[in-house]
């Protein structure tokens, strides 16, 4: 996707926008490889980053490349295909489907996550897990609002 | 709404909060860390105005914290 950012003509990408303040593109990429290399299996954080980009309708990051660590761990692409079904699709795993399940609420409705919902994602992927997963789908949610907000052509036409 | 933390703390001893439950990925509590320091240390705005923009942004999401 060729887009070009209202801040600057010349931008065309998230990494050229953050490129403008440098300190803070070099944390943000340091948080995502710390989240890349987690205990969290990478292609549950894959299918969570996308997930809420279709919710948030971020075009950009479905058309950029996959995550290589999800993508080194088999991502599956007829599951990435399949993310809008995730809830009756019977390839997605229990693990799978909490951690999605937790993605949406996140972004859809922060106060409707429940004790419960925690404590079934904590069941799959340990405390340590909840905390990665959960600073990820912050992360992710800025990357999303970023990218609508300085990539013009970043347009809502993805389906739910 | 719930303030209370839905996870153990990390730290033995101590109670449950946003500090001893991030405890348990320190490795992304400390990437977090120093990005959101980024955040306030670098950067052409003012921090009052930065402390503005937080506060509205925690009164819009209704952030308990």
């Amino acid at each position: 996707m060729t887009s070009t950012s209202w801040l600057r003509g010349d931008l065309g990408s998230r990494a050229d926008l953050l490129g403008l303040h440098p300190p803070l593109a070099a944390g943000h990429d340091r948080l995502m490889e710390t989240i890349w290399q987690s205990s969290v299996d990478p292609r549950i954080l894959e299918l969570c980053r996308l997930r809420m980009a279709t919710i948030l309708q971020n075009r950009a990051a479905w058309t950029e490349p996959r995550s290589p660590a999800a993508v080194a761990a088999g991502l599956d692409d007829t599951l990435v295909d399949s993310l809008a079904s995730w809830p009756s699709h019977p390839g997605f795993d229990t693990a799978t489907r909490a951690c999605l399940g937790l993605a949406e609420q996140f972004v859809i409705d922060v106060h409707g996550i429940t004790d419960e919902q925690v404590a079934d994602v904590e069941s799959h992927i340990g405390a340590d897990g909840v905390v990665t997963l959960t600073t990820a789908l912050a992360a992710w949610e800025i990357t999303h609002r970023f990218d609508n907000a300085f990539l013009p052509t970043a347009t809502p036409d993805l389906d739910a | 709404m719930s303030t209370s933390p839905r996870l153990a703390s990390a730290v033995d001893a101590k109670p449950a909060s946003i500090n001893t439950v991030m405890a348990h990925s320190p490795a992304v509590r400390s990437a977090f860390d120093r990005m959101y320091a980024t955040l306030w240390s670098d950067g052409v705005l003012d921090v009052d105005v930065k402390e503005l923009v937080r506060l509205r942004n925690a009164r819009v999401t209704d952030c308990g914290l």
